[in-house]
């Protein structure tokens, strides 16, 4: 490993090129050769863990490595310290095992859509200024929504677009902010900002990071999209929006109180949800919620126990939420359903999928050996050591039901509860059975020695998970919210429905403002057609009489020779551009403003 | 790729075998709240932790109320046909 150290302190390589220059190389290449240029997928992942782990072996203390005008601004996309390493170091592993679990797909508009998401990612935790962070920030945005349309449904269609609006609505607060940020302080440096000193810009800013974060009720975009995207796609929208958001709270707004208090409410909300869901992968998103909320809690608690808790627990998150994704995703693809009332009885037939989505579901829920029983307790205990009892209790409350929900409810309904199924199945690629095993190897392992975690953390926290009242206590909780299942299980089972959420308000909100612009917009055609077909029928037709004449002999001589010139020069290329789809504008902006930044990069 | 048919038909034998689990569950439940006399935290965060069993009390309270306050009472109210919104 020798010489790896070096690399980081002299040569910067930034992890998200790999994944742009990928992006561009798909995008000349041809589905039907995905056989040969799939392993390409695998190269910027590897690329971000060396380079990663190059930065982190050179511990040299915090650094801007990367600065450049554009603009007239100075973009500073190189900070790096203990908190953005060790949310890229967890980033760039998980692009590994998401491009893993994606090998098997022949779209490369899905990869190259997830090569943008992913870079999007990694420039936001490297950003050092507000700006940086904001295009990055948007360019997450975009990736992950045409993760969510290419999966081609009208639902998929339709939650992308409230997906979409929604984070045009976040995004807007977050530069609406730091515009006014810069108005009143002269700088888009992005530093922390404590509860006494924090002015209004700074509340704005801080908006459009719980939209991201999934902050109820700024949450509902979360469990509408996230089970209406793409198989793979999921895994990968799991891993990233929800976790930069916490990195940049942590960056910027640690000690809020209405933090700690939104968080605990994300907790139980999330979980509240996800007992209700019957659609696997919207029970789970509601678990990102609730589990994303220890975190908010955590940061928002503001000691060096709660937010190192915070930050091992997005760590390991990301790896057993995209574990459970995973094994979710395995049933959707082999049986062709994710919901529990389609499902049952697979058991037997999927004992891998069942295994790893197990090891996720054990994780998740505190069990000792296994990744959040390192992390979810520094949280709870350290809220209730800065004399927060409700929040920790309010999070006791919330780990119980994470239990019920993912390492009860959805195996048991899924696997267990009918006689063996014997629909046709789809088979499983290898890849994805790879992936999930790598997670849980990694979702054990960060369970078993978690001093390799620890180290990472930026405070240094005093924190052993392994005491015999530690494990005593988290078995307790784990069984005795089993035999609460049992004495519930006549009740609990889940039941074909969508149910009401804070989306439900913002589409009944889009629709009012169809009908705001629509109604007046009516009724003014109708007052037209009246006073039209009065007085103007009768002098529109002695014109048009008289026009006739003129029409046919000279207007058709110009217009049947220049349709034929743009018939036979570019019109045919011009009009299959004109698509009329806001998806396709969106990727062409997209490319396009991103081959202006590099002209002006390599002009500069 | 095949799933493994072995470790099937164990599950399969396990599932028949269920009623065997159960009994399993409930020694291993009493064993835990057996053990929760003994072992007690040295720095409660809570009064009552010094009480033992409540924590498997704890989960088992919390799980009742919330299943059926959330699906005998707010579920009616949320619930709506899955293509309706």
């Amino acid at each position: 490993m020798t010489g790896l150290e070096h690399l980081g302190i002299h040569f910067f390589l930034h992890p998200a090129i790999g994944f742009f220059v990928l992006a561009l190389v798909m995008a000349f290449l041809k589905n039907r050769h995905y056989m040969a240029w799939r392993w390409l997928l695998l190269v910027p992942p590897v690329m971000a863990i060396v380079a990663v782990v190059a930065l982190s072996m050179s511990n040299t203390g915090p650094r801007d490595l990367t600065t450049f005008s554009y603009l007239g601004q100075t973009l500073h996309l190189g900070r790096v310290d203990t908190l953005s390493l060790v949310f890229a170091h967890i980033f760039a592993v998980q692009s590994l095992i998401g491009f893993i679990y994606a090998l098997h797909v022949q779209d490369k508009a899905q990869h190259i859509a997830a090569c943008f998401y992913i870079a999007g990612a990694f420039g936001s935790v490297f950003a050092g200024d507000y700006l940086t962070l904001f295009i990055f920030w948007e360019l997450m945005s975009i990736g992950s929504v045409f993760l969510v349309w290419l999966r081609r449904t009208p639902a998929s269609n339709a939650a992308g677009f409230r997906y979409f609006l929604f984070h045009v609505f976040g995004g807007l607060f977050l530069l609406g902010g730091l515009l006014l940020r810069h108005g009143a302080l002269g700088t888009f440096d992005f530093t922390a900002v404590t509860p006494g000193t924090a002015h209004y810009y700074d509340y704005i800013i801080l908006l459009g990071f719980l939209v991201n974060v999934a902050f109820v009720p700024l949450h509902a975009w979360l469990p509408d999209a996230y089970p209406e995207a793409t198989i793979t796609g999921t895994v990968f929208m799991g891993a990233y929006t929800t976790k930069t958001a916490v990195y940049a709270l942590a960056r910027g707004f640690s000690g809020f109180e209405l933090l700690a208090i939104g968080g605990c409410i994300m907790c139980l909300y999330g979980v509240f949800y996800a007992t209700l869901e019957n659609n696997a992968r919207r029970l789970l998103s509601y678990h990102i919620v609730s589990q994303v909320g220890y975190m908010v809690c955590g940061i928002g608690i503001g000691t060096a126990m709660t937010v190192d808790g915070a930050i091992a627990h997005a760590y390991a998150n990301i790896l057993f939420k995209s574990l459970l994704l995973m094994a979710v995703g395995c049933l959707f693809y082999s049986a062709g359903s994710d919901k529990l009332t389609e499902l049952g009885g697979l058991a037997s037939r999927l004992p891998l999928v069942l295994i790893g989505y197990m090891v996720g579901a054990v994780s998740i829920s505190g069990m000792p050996l296994f990744t959040a029983f390192i992390s979810k307790p520094m949280i709870i205990t350290g809220a209730a050591e800065a004399h927060h009892p409700w929040l920790a209790l309010g999070m006791e409350i919330a780990a119980v039901g994470t239990f019920l929900s993912v390492g009860v409810k959805l195996p048991y309904f899924a696997f267990w509860s009918k006689p063996k199924n014997d629909k046709p199945l789809t088979p499983i690629p290898w890849n994805m059975y790879l992936a999930m095993g790598i997670s849980s190897v990694l979702c054990l392992f960060f369970g078993l020695f978690p001093e390799t975690l620890y180290k990472m953390l930026p405070f240094e926290a005093e924190y052993t998970p392994y005491t015999t009242w530690h494990v005593l206590q988290s078995s307790l909780i784990i069984g005795f919210t089993g035999l609460g299942f049992y004495v519930m299980r006549r009740i609990i089972p889940p039941h074909p429905s969508r149910n009401l959420d804070f989306d439900f308000l913002y589409r009944a909100i889009g629709r009012g403002f169809v009908k705001l612009v629509s109604v007046p917009a009516a009724a003014v055609d109708n007052i037209w057609t009246d006073v039209y077909a009065r007085f103007g029928m009768r002098g529109l037709l002695g014109l048009g009489r008289g026009t006739n004449v003129f029409d046919g002999k000279v207007i058709d001589g110009v217009l049947d020779g220049s349709a034929r010139a743009v018939r036979e020069g570019g019109g045919a290329a011009v009009a299959r551009t004109q698509t009329g789809r806001l998806q396709d504008y969106l990727a062409a902006t997209v490319a396009l403003g991103l081959i202006i930044f590099v002209v002006v990069w390599f002009v500069k | 790729m095949q799933e493994p048919k072995l470790l099937g038909s164990w599950l399969d034998t396990a599932r028949e075998r269920a009623g065997a689990f159960k009994k399993l569950l409930f020694v291993v439940l009493a064993g835990l709240v057996a053990l929760n006399v003994f072992i007690l935290p040295h720095e409660p965060h809570f009064a009552p932790e010094k009480i033992p069993g409540f924590w498997a009390l704890f989960a088992l309270i919390c799980t009742v109320i919330m299943v059926f306050v959330l699906k005998k009472i707010v579920y009616p109210i949320l619930a709506q046909h899955e293509e309706d919104k």
